[in-house]
């Protein structure tokens, strides 16, 4: 299709800075009591200092447990919520100031990919006015003219049937909907596309078709992906990079290998652990942790590292001393002091030389974990 | 396929399964038609035995548990034919008060949606205490007593302490428990866990399976896990039963299943999935959609998507037939499947 | 996994594409090569929301008898002379020989009233007051309920707080009570000069349109935070266009089953004002005015309450049907 107008948008950056930099994201929502007077009495830290990048045509996982705040990275990077401090730059220039005018002309450019392909599309709106109403907002894209051609182009290329721009979304399935939400998400031409998680909603059969349209459509048209979702599995087949959050931080990033093969944190190695394996080989090599309790309020977090209630390495210092995203010597960034590479899944249950000075203790003080290797 | 009815089982050879499913089917009468959501499933379950109905939206999973149950929607949805066995004697044809006195002693259910199943304006401890108040007879404080020791089953921490809280004010993982504490009340027999984890995190699903197979190993008790997650079946399910638009299409052994599938719908769903174990290539998904069970596709309801369909499988359904020992398979070429693994 | 269907089955879905689109190599993408058919079979194309809740109502028999009701009401409303060749307000209409006869005196079906007037042709004349009145006020109501109501939900802050705490006031008010306090004001020489339609109107206009603010504001609160409302957003919308695109008619329905029955207790309301002899005066007719003259004489001449009363019951009854008709299409749960 018409890959010469989406490329033409994007030769402008400087080639060292990446496409979308996002630098110490904190977004915290008020508590607050009361209805005429309103009284603040606490702070929900839905976002509590997320910093990543992304390159031309990368595909970055977002992955962690509901309440970790992964999803309001994509509304703050959406610009549906205001960031209480922090800033993301696209190719340069923090859009966190802009407004009017320059906002809408950046927001051609990053677009969004809801999960419930339900209440993504308006149920009074037809197909084709859905997948063209971003061209009545940005008349510059596509002449009037074009406009009912392009749509059909844009259907089918997700696989929709062109002769439905007259239907209504409640005559589709789930997957189509969510079909027809790309379809409208590609018709500014971005550069960057969130997808919030895009499949989770879909049965098991589908969610194949629309994790592969995403793909080629990714090469096709030089796409940027931020994919966010709680399914490791998807996470892990799609991504480049990877990100894991934890009660509104990250608290590991590296390549797709590096988090999967090697995941240093406490965390991310028990969400490793606790996703089912189909392959039985496999299972009987995978670690077991099994962690207890669960995910602390994101209004009163831990103090120190946040995971530290949790975690079956926690020692004093982690309950003074916030563990620093940086690399400890496992190759990348992980937020704990006693970072070490293990691989979890899918191979051998060999745990690697320390590689840090600092020797990781086997179970918490309370003995509140137990992973026994199997 | 009544010469299939209890082979398809791990049931002990010679003793009297505990439940048998023999040839059920439901239906929802509508005003667009009728939906047809199961159409003749069989299965049998055993003391200590867990069993997985996997499937997709809409495949009648969870309309089979409701049948066992005794809660189906009614009308729409009535059971048309088969009989649904306890311990030998069919559920259908009880009176209303057998089959109460049934329900909730020997076979009791958890829903996926923890919150919406629990009552806001009572206490956990009462809503767990009630079982044994309405089923036992037992005096409000004795009832306290056994909600507490049975949230100390289910790994509710501090128990003592938390019994006279409202479900609000639990977790969802917490919430879950619970109901597991609520279903185990009375002992039951059976357990049918209805997509428990659908809406958990995975550590906490990780948890709450976990929970279910230690009580499973406590009490013996037979448990009947609806999911559609593959995973899930591979980590607990001894044996697995796939459904297909209202019909069991591939039983067995889970493992034997999941190595070398006899059915091209396992075969598409395993090779439609993502690993977390692996950097796949590209996902090979099933080409459209599940059926619209109000009208569904002549002879194998699977062949529109069926990547191995010949010009015969529109017209004659497939029965459930054992291919190799301990494997069924509702396919025209389910030889041919099997030995392609 | 839960894939819902909006319509609680999956006849209207489509089968999903053949995913050699999806899954094959790009080049497929532009072959319409296979097509995807209507699984439910029958007609879909163009079928939207409204247009299904039509097809739904048009197969609701107490749909058809009050929509029947209210269609004989409005022409009876707009040509009153098609159902009487007799005009009450004509001079020589009346005769007060004839004063408060029994029906069947004179060939007058609904005898005359306490002026020697045709009975018949007063109560027919009386429907157009209370059509009058029914739509203006729940016209008044909706655009100011409506406005308000899409202002506070989509905005919300300081606005939303004082719109409400002035609903609350006005809630607060008993309805006779502040339509006797209204409809003094609006009555001085300040406003109007009289109690005519135009004051009575205006009064319950006054006190109405908080219910629909209430309902339209709770809609669009719930509207504003769908996944669509925030693609229309990230994709640069205007506020003007969000609430006029995707808003408002995403919140309309229940405001409109509301504003449909609404009308039936508007006439209702009208009636009782001027039975309470604070609405409209003579000479107007209106079933409220009738109904009061009627009550000194509900002894010797009861014809005169029957008649205006049974027309105001049926008139409020039918709106009031539709209104529970429009709510069953419109509720995508009920399908």
């Amino acid at each position: 299709m018409t890959t010469e107008t989406l490329t033409a948008t994007s030769g402008s950056g400087t080639s060292s800075e990446p496409l979308l930099r996002v630098e110490g994201l904190v977004k915290h929502f008020p508590l607050t009591q009361g209805i005429v007077f309103k009284k603040t009495v606490g702070q929900v830290r839905a976002v509590d200092g997320v910093s990543f990048s992304l390159d031309k045509g990368e595909t970055l996982g977002l992955v962690g447990e509901s309440g970790c705040g992964k999803s309001t990275v994509s509304k703050l990077i959406m610009h549906l919520e205001k960031p209480t401090a922090g800033k993301i730059f696209y190719k340069g220039t923090d859009v966190t100031e802009l407004s009017g005018k320059e906002l809408r002309k950046l927001r051609r450019n990053i677009q969004i990919i809801f999960q419930d392909p339900y209440s993504s599309l308006n149920p009074r709106m037809t197909v084709g006015d859905i997948v063209g109403e971003p061209w009545e907002i940005h008349p510059d894209v596509v002449p009037s003219k074009d406009r009912q051609r392009r749509v059909r182009e844009l259907l089918e290329r997700v696989g929709l049937n062109p002769d439905f721009v007259n239907r209504y979304p409640h005559q589709f399935s789930g997957g189509q909907r969510q079909r027809i939400g790309i379809a409208r998400a590609l018709a500014l031409q971005p550069e960057i596309i969130v997808c919030d998680e895009p499949v989770s909603a879909l049965d098991v059969s589908v969610q194949a078709q629309v994790i592969n349209l995403l793909e080629e459509l990714k090469h096709e048209f030089g796409l940027a992906y931020i994919f966010i979702a709680h399914d490791l599995s998807v996470v892990r087949h799609i991504s480049d990079r990877v990100a894991v959050m934890y009660l509104g931080a990250i608290v590991e990033i590296g390549t797709e290998e590096d988090i999967y093969e090697n995941s240093a944190h406490p965390y991310t190695q028990a969400l490793l652990s606790a996703v089912p394996v189909l392959d039985p080989v496999a299972r009987a090599q995978k670690t077991r942790i099994m962690l207890t309790g669960d995910v602390p309020s994101p209004a009163n977090p831990p103090s120190g590292c946040r995971f530290r209630t949790r975690c079956w390495k926690a020692q004093d210092i982690c309950a003074t001393d916030p563990p620093e995203l940086v690399d400890r010597g496992q190759g990348h960034p992980a937020a704990c002091h006693f970072a070490e590479a293990v691989k979890i899944v899918g191979g051998d249950t060999h745990v690697p030389e320390p590689t840090t000075e600092i020797s990781a203790p086997v179970a918490g003080p309370d003995g509140s974990t137990h992973p026994s290797g199997s | 396929m009544t010469s299939l009815m209890t082979s398809p089982s791990g049931a002990p050879v010679g003793g009297v399964p505990l439940l048998e499913v023999d040839d059920l089917y439901v239906e929802f009468r509508t005003d667009y038609g009728v939906v047809h959501a199961v159409n003749g499933i069989s299965y049998t379950l055993s003391a200590g035995e867990t069993l997985a109905i996997l499937g997709e939206s809409g495949c009648g999973k969870s309309v089979s548990a409701q049948a066992i149950m005794g809660i189906l929607d009614s009308p729409p949805g009535f059971v048309t034919g088969g009989e649904i066995r306890y311990k030998g004697s069919n559920l259908l044809t009880m009176s209303a008060k057998e089959q109460r006195d049934l329900r909730g002693e020997e076979i009791s259910i958890v829903f996926q949606d923890a919150l919406s199943s629990l009552n806001p304006v009572f206490s956990v401890g009462a809503q767990i205490g009630e079982m044994f108040r309405r089923h036992r007879g037992a005096s409000r404080a004795d009832a306290k007593k056994a909600a507490i020791e049975l949230m100390e089953r289910v790994r509710i921490p501090s128990a003592k302490e938390r019994v006279n809280d409202y479900p609000h004010q639990f977790s969802g993982g917490m919430r879950q428990r619970v109901m597991i504490a609520m279903a185990i009340a009375l002992d039951p027999a059976i357990l049918i866990a209805d997509e428990p984890t659908t809406a958990l995190d995975v550590t906490v699903q990780a948890q709450i399976m976990d929970l279910l197979a230690e009580l499973q190993k406590e009490t013996g008790m037979g448990l009947i896990l609806i999911t559609h997650d593959l995973g899930v079946v591979g980590e607990i399910a001894d044996r697995v039963a796939v459904m297909y638009a209202g019909r069991i299409v591939e039983t067995g052994a889970t493992d034997a299943v999941f190595s070398a599938p006899a059915m091209p719908y396992t075969e598409g769903l395993m090779a439609s999935i993502a690993r977390v174990d692996q950097k796949g290539q590209r996902l090979n998904p099933i080409v459209g959609a599940p059926p619209n069970l109000a009208n569904l596709p002549s002879g194998c309801p699977f062949h529109p998507r069926c990547p191995r369909a010949t010009d015969y499988c529109p017209t004659a359904l497939p029965p459930l037939l054992e291919v190799v020992p301990g494997r069924y398979s509702a396919c025209h070429y389910a030889e041919e499947v099997l030995r392609d693994h | 996994m839960s894939e819902r269907t909006t319509s609680g089955l999956p006849h209207s879905s489509l089968s999903e594409p053949d995913p050699g689109l999806a899954s094959g190599d790009p080049s497929v993408g532009s072959s319409p090569a296979t097509v995807p058919e209507l699984s439910g079979g029958g007609d879909l194309r163009q079928a939207s929301l409204w247009s299904d809740a039509w097809r739904q109502m048009r197969r609701s028999k107490l749909f058809l008898l009050a929509s029947g009701m209210l269609l004989v009401l409005a022409v009876m409303a707009a040509f009153p002379q098609l159902f009487t060749s007799i005009d009450p307000r004509a001079r020589n209409a009346c005769s007060l020989a004839n004063s408060r006869k029994t029906p069947g005196t004179n060939g007058a079906w609904f005898g005359y009233d306490t002026f020697g007037c045709d009975y018949y042709s007063t109560v027919i004349y009386g429907a157009r007051v209370s059509m009058i009145i029914g739509l203006v006020v729940v016209g008044g109501a909706l655009l100011i309920g409506i406005f308000l109501g899409a202002l506070a939900g989509y905005f919300g802050g300081w606005f939303d707080t004082v719109i409400a705490r002035i609903t609350d006031v006005i809630y607060g008010l008993p309805l006779i009570l502040g339509a006797i306090l209204l409809l003094n004001l609006l009555a001085s020489d300040r406003f109007f000069g009289e109690r005519n339609l135009a004051t009575v109107s205006t009064a319950l206009i006054l006190l109405s349109w908080m219910t629909v603010m209430r309902l339209f504001r709770s809609s669009v609160i719930s509207v504003k935070d769908t996944d669509y409302v925030s693609a229309a957003r990230a994709m640069g919308a205007t506020d003007s266009r969000i609430i006029l695109r995707h808003i408002l008619p995403n919140s309309l329905a229940p405001v409109l089953v509301y504003a449909t029955i609404a009308v039936g207790a508007t006439i209702a309301a009208e009636a009782a004002l001027s039975f309470l002899g604070i609405g409209l005066q003579q000479p107007a007719i209106s079933w409220g005015l009738q109904i009061n003259s009627a009550q000194s004489y509900i002894r010797s001449a009861p014809h005169l309450l029957f008649f205006p009363s049974i027309f105001l019951s049926v008139t409020v009854l039918s709106f009031i049907l539709l209104g529970d008709a429009l709510r069953d299409a419109l509720d995508p749960k009920l399908r």
